[in-house]
């Protein structure tokens, strides 16, 4: 099997398991719990914050632990709907999901919201953003790396322009694909939340957290027993968050790791530069290695996607055929109908091996010649 | 004195020689849709079968049994024993008419709306829509609910004659009800009493689905496509007792996985309608790739058609069914043209059944509404017509044509190819 699917989402790593398994058979008590095994858990916990948090260099407290980061967009994003009417917020095109369903609810309550355009890699322009941001303006929500095209945002460059232009305003990054993966400067970006998800990293799915500085309070999105100091409650996911420190933890220790997905890519990279009618959608420089893009002419992405399964190769696709459009990113880049049909995303996590770029390109190059042949309509007529 | 379920068959199924075998077919899909409700009792008397359920549960038995089809109409009625004298029907008739008269308190401002009959059945809609009075039309002042009690002996050794039956307990009401108005002519409450071999008195009545028992008509092999049609033209032919199969054709991986798991959930969902349902999957890639590079694209519909009305024929053989049926309605895409359809036709060495074929859209879609199969139907996943579809089909294609261009084929192999694929699911 060769799992190229990583954006989407990535295998656990065996010492995540063990520690999940551990805590799970051992150490269940309610974190929140006044007795012995409420503080076994609570320490976990709290071992696993202090751990993030010094792998980040941030305080602990500034961590406030989640089901996804979906949910940490959603906790940031509709806290502003309290700022009222007259406010507006400020992001791109390109966001997730989690950000743009969101900022759709604000634009109900009638918070304006303002897109700034990207370039034909989906990348804005730091001055663009700042020119968007006045005195009304209550958020900036910019991607740290994009999840179709692993562009680099210029998160470091857009927040002191920001910032100066209006100190007041909370500036948010979503940094699912970028944490542990592209390193990022919270402190010259001036950034004052950010999201991020365990399953991303070789962690388990279902957590989160919210990076919240100090001082930047918010209304909490879900409320009860007051738990991560009010800003979300509900009882700890102790193991998976134990969990999740680790996948951290070893992502962020494993140095080599990043020079090997980055060989990985360029080999690929290389080798699917000789098929003919290839595009890359993903830019060339200022991206992460982590992911891939690419467009084959003639064909659709889908066909590709399940022809590549058949022999254990598993990536996805930038935009479903059946669903008939390509996704937002790609039509935010204005790419082509003739590439946009036939784009899928590699993507690579750090346990990935440069020996898999071989196999993984004869199958391509063979699934993409079958399938051009079959419905590249270039038959008798 | 009790409640109970009376449930009328059809009248084909009471004649001819087969009659007892399709009672016990009736019985077995009533018992099936009822399955999860417990019965405490069933029986018959003088012809008709009744069912003692749950009061609690009636409701939802009522609506299961509204989709099995033979039945013509399901009537919740009370059971009295004839031991308990005319007294005790008296009391079954006082329940029934309040039990009634509750639907005109709650409907102010209609003049004679609720009949109690002919209210149309929760599901699906067999024949067209019942008439339905706009909200707020009638006059404002409402006069007073008008009521008849009609007596019925199944049983003609009961002493006392129907309208002499009907006349007393209706006398009894009016005592109880004084300032209610009688009309034996167009009554807005009809109390029916049934003498067999107890009495049942009844107040309303559900229609069925009509149509025979399932399994009284043969079997048939649907094309289970993953659209919107070809489950309704299955829930057709099954509403005619007609027990189905179905087959669903897919180019994996050129379609996806979720394309076939589509049309297993059509067929879940069919089942709860038309009773329990073999599914072959078949991979008909190689035809279309052999299709693709040796003969003309605009005519890969029709031949991949052809092959799909052979290799189903084949099965029909295998499997024991008498006939094919599609979902194919005329002029709806560019193959269900007449011309089309012949071609399609005579490679089928079984009877093909098109229960659609002068159906519009829309009829279609009402149905597939009802039969719950319409949300996953307009689910996005490529079947394969949509994958390898010609971008300008044959629409008047000539037999002899097809036959030339199916000469570049190797029909005989690619049938075997395709048949080795066969995977079968089954339902219940």
């Amino acid at each position: 099997m060769i799992y190229f699917d990583n954006a989407a989402t990535t295998p656990l790593r065996p010492e995540a398991i063990e520690t999940i398994d551990k805590v799970l058979r051992d150490h269940w008590g309610n974190p929140s719990s006044l007795h012995h095994m409420g503080f076994e858990a609570e320490k976990i916990m709290e071992g696993a914050r202090r751990s993030i948090a010094e792998n980040l260099g941030v305080m602990a407290e500034e961590i406030i632990f989640t089901g996804s980061a979906t949910e940490a967009n959603n906790m940031v994003l509709q806290a502003m709907a309290a700022k009222g009417p007259h406010a507006n917020l400020v992001i791109s095109p390109v966001e997730h999901d989690s950000i743009l369903n969101p900022a759709k609810l604000l634009a109900q309550a009638g918070l304006a919201v303002r897109v700034c355009p990207v370039d034909a890699e989906g990348r804005v322009d730091p001055q663009q953003v700042a020119d968007l941001v006045d005195e009304e303006t209550v958020l900036v929500s910019i991607m740290h790396v994009n999840n179709e095209l692993g562009t680099i945002e210029p998160i470091e460059a857009i927040g002191p322009l920001i910032k100066q232009k209006n100190p007041k305003l909370h500036f948010h990054v979503d940094n699912v694909q970028g944490l542990g993966k592209v390193p990022l400067d919270l402190k010259q970006a001036e950034v004052d939340s950010f999201s991020a998800s365990a399953h991303k990293l070789m962690g388990p799915k279902g957590v989160g957290f919210l990076y919240l500085k100090q001082g930047r309070a918010i209304a909490p999105l879900i409320r009860g027993g007051g738990q991560e100091r009010g800003q979300r409650s509900g009882t700890e996911n102790v193991a998976y968050i134990a969990g999740m420190a680790k996948a951290l933890d070893l992502q962020l220790q494993d140095q080599e790791a990043r020079d090997r997905v980055v060989r990985l890519n360029q080999a690929i990279r290389q080798g699917l530069s000789q098929i003919e009618g290839v595009h890359f959608n993903s830019p060339e420089t200022g991206v992460s290695p982590y992911i891939l893009n690419v467009a084959f002419t003639g064909l659709k992405a889908e066909v590709l996607l399940h022809s590549l399964e058949e022999e254990e190769i598993y990536v996805s696709t930038g935009s479903a055929c059946s669903l008939g459009a390509p996704s937002h990113v790609l039509q935010a880049i204005q790419l082509s109908n003739k590439y946009a049909d036939g784009s899928i995303r590699i993507s690579f996590q750090a346990e990935n091996r440069e020996e898999e770029a071989e196999p993984f390109l004869e199958a391509v190059r063979l699934a993409v010649a079958d399938i051009r042949r079959y419905t590249g309509r270039g038959g008798r007529g | 004195m009790r409640q109970v379920l009376s449930v009328s068959y059809g009248e084909l199924i009471l004649k001819g020689k087969n009659r007892q075998t399709f009672i016990k077919e009736q019985e077995t899909a009533i018992h099936r849709a009822l399955r999860g409700i417990p019965i405490e009792e069933s029986f018959y008397q003088f012809g008709k079968y009744f069912l003692v359920v749950d009061p609690a549960q009636q409701a939802e038995a009522i609506r299961r049994l509204q989709r099995v089809f033979g039945l013509v109409f399901i009537t919740p009625s009370w059971q009295v024993a004839k031991e308990e004298s005319l007294d005790a029907a008296s009391q079954a008739c006082l329940q029934a008419l309040e039990d009634r008269l509750v639907d005109f308190q709650s409907q102010p401002g209609h003049g004679k709306v609720p009949s109690g009959h002919g209210q149309s059945p929760a599901g699906l809609t067999t024949s067209p829509a019942a008439s339905q009075v706009a909200p707020g039309a009638g006059p404002s002042f409402q006069p007073l609910p008008s009521f008849k009690v009609k007596a019925k002996r199944a049983d003609k050794s009961f002493p006392i004659p129907s309208p002499a039956i009907g006349a007393k307990l209706g006398a009894r009401l009016l005592e109880a009800h004084p300032e209610l108005p009688v009309d034996l002519k167009d009554p807005d409450i009809l109390i029916q009493v049934e003498i067999r071999e107890d009495i049942f008195v009844s107040c309303r009545r559900y229609p069925g689905a009509g149509g025979l028992p399932a399994g009284s008509g043969g079997r048939g092999l649907l094309l289970l496509s993953g659209g919107i049609d070809s489950p309704v033209a299955g829930y057709a032919m099954a509403r005619r007792g007609m027990g189905l199969g179905a087959m669903h054709f897919h180019a994996y991986p050129y379609t996806s996985e979720r394309a076939q798991d589509k049309a297993y959930r059509l067929a879940q969902q069919m089942s709860q309608t038309v009773g329990p349902m073999r599914v072959f999957m078949i991979n008909l890639l190689d035809t279309y790739k052999a299709a693709t590079l040796n003969c003309k694209p605009r005519n890969m519909t029709l031949l991949s058609r052809r092959m799909m009305m052979r290799i189903g024929s084949r099965l029909c053989d295998q499997y024991g069914y008498q006939a094919m049926i599609t979902g194919e309605s005329l002029g709806q895409v560019a193959s269900q043209t007449v011309q089309g359809l012949e071609v399609v036709d005579n490679a089928a060495s079984h009877l093909v059944l098109r229960p659609l074929i002068a159906q519009d859209k829309t009829q279609i879609i009402e149905t597939a509404r009802d039969l719950g199969t319409y949300p996953i139907s307009i689910e996005p996943y490529d079947d394969c017509c949509s994958i390898f579809a010609p971008d300008r089909p044959n629409i008047k294609p000539r037999l002899s044509d097809i036959e030339e261009d199916e000469k570049n084929l190797p029909i005989e192999e690619l049938l075997e190819a395709a048949l080795a694929t066969v995977k079968i699911l089954e339902i219940d």
